[in-house]
């Protein structure tokens, strides 16, 4: 799944709900990461590591990547 | 299974790759081996929930492992160790150093949320005094009250890890929302809807039931921390508070061993590689004799799913 760096600020400055617990829990900690310091160098490290768990995860994740492709 | 001390010596010496869940003085008697292990002496067994200080909950795991220890300063490495396919389970003393460091940290270790992280809070009979938590090491026969111990398995690349858990507790709708300002295991002042309140006011002003966790909103998903004590206006809890998440009061549960019951009801058919539940819906739930469906493991003083819950059974699934 492509996802773009506008998707990814949305999720971080948004409020979103996922499923995956784990997807959840970095979700959290990088809307916290951001909300401290919201710039486009810390933007583009919390979108590397999204993009990594995204591409990572084998587990089922077909519920949060339809609500990230409505973003 | 719950078995006797000789079942998980004989295991042990059959060069079986266990995790151990029991007694520190049963546990400090086992023989070396490629076992980790961690002290409680509550356990949910197929048959119901046990207290028992002469049983071992063994879990058995068919899969290539490694077993590392880390203290305080090295627990931020113990995602990055973990295999790229694979679930790792860590073993980490109650109120040890390490446990604060992970309990406040686990988030920002390096590749926490790229590997399948597990775990338990390892702790002690509440009823017997002198106790000391501690993880083990089996294979070198080494006890910890200071440092975590974790068993990391290799999982064939075609199968599938899933770390989960089961929270019977829900937000209240009818509570206001919770925040803090400063975050760790206590809390004298809060936000409750954005007003600056002293925290152990609120709960005595509007008789919040202790027994209930916080629940805070992890993006959809509910996240607790159990409340320790009240003391001299400060509040304890089983788990860090943080800064940026919305907490609010758990609704109330009727019936613990009902609502984990039709919780579970959803998931029966799931055969979990390992998993454990914690020490206050044992307690809270009164669920010694009683079964949960399809669960067992030991009863633990705090639960890991990547990060430190509370009042939570997690599981993990490998499919």
């Amino acid at each position: 799944m492509t996802i773009t760096n506008q998707q990814i600020e949305k999720i971080l400055a948004g409020s979103q709900t996922f499923s995956n617990l784990g997807f959840c829990m970095l979700v959290m900690h990088l809307r916290m990461k951001y909300a401290g310091n919201p710039s486009p160098v810390i933007l583009v490290e919390c979108a590397e590591e999204v993009r990594k768990f995204l591409n990572k995860t084998t587990v089922s994740m077909d519920a949060d990547f339809a609500t990230i492709q409505r973003l | 299974m719950l078995m006797t001390f000789e079942e998980a010596s004989k295991l042990i010496m059959d060069n079986k790759t266990l995790h151990i869940a029991g007694t520190e003085a049963l546990l400090k008697k086992l023989p070396k081996g490629k076992w980790i292990g961690g002290s409680t002496e509550y356990f949910m067994a197929k048959e119901g929930g046990k207290v028992s200080g002469e049983h071992l909950f063994v879990t058995e795991f068919s899969y290539e492992g490694s077993i590392k220890t880390y203290a305080a300063s090295e627990i931020e490495s113990v995602a990055a160790d973990a295999f790229d396919s694979g679930f790792s389970i860590v073993v980490v003393p109650f109120d040890s150093a390490v446990h604060i460091k992970y309990a406040q940290n686990a988030a920002g270790f390096k590749d926490m949320f790229l590997k399948n992280i597990v775990g338990w809070i390892s702790g002690v009979n509440l009823g017997i005094p002198g106790q000391t938590p501690i993880a083990v090491d089996g294979t070198a026969a080494s006890a910890y009250s200071d440092k975590a111990v974790a068993l990391h398995l290799k999982v064939p690349g075609d199968k599938t890890v899933s770390v989960n858990i089961v929270n019977i507790f829900a937000q209240n709708e009818f509570s206001p929302v919770i925040t803090f300002e400063e975050e760790g295991f206590s809390a004298t002042k809060c936000l409750i809807d954005g007003k600056e309140t002293v925290l152990a006011d609120y709960i005595a002003q509007n008789k919040i039931d202790t027994k209930l966790p916080l629940v805070g909103d992890y993006a959809g998903n509910g996240i607790n921390i159990s409340f320790k004590s009240v003391e001299n206006g400060v509040v304890n809890f089983y788990a860090p508070v943080f800064r940026g998440i919305q907490y609010r009061i758990a609704k109330n549960i009727e019936n613990y061993e009902k609502e984990f019951n039709s919780k579970l009801s959803e998931i029966k058919e799931t055969n979990a590689a390992f998993s454990c539940n914690c020490i206050l819906n044992f307690l809270y739930g009164e669920l010694e004799g009683k079964k949960i469906d399809a669960f067992s493991g030991p009863i633990t003083f705090g639960e890991i799913a990547y990060q430190l819950v509370n009042q939570t059974l997690v599981y993990v699934t490998v499919s």
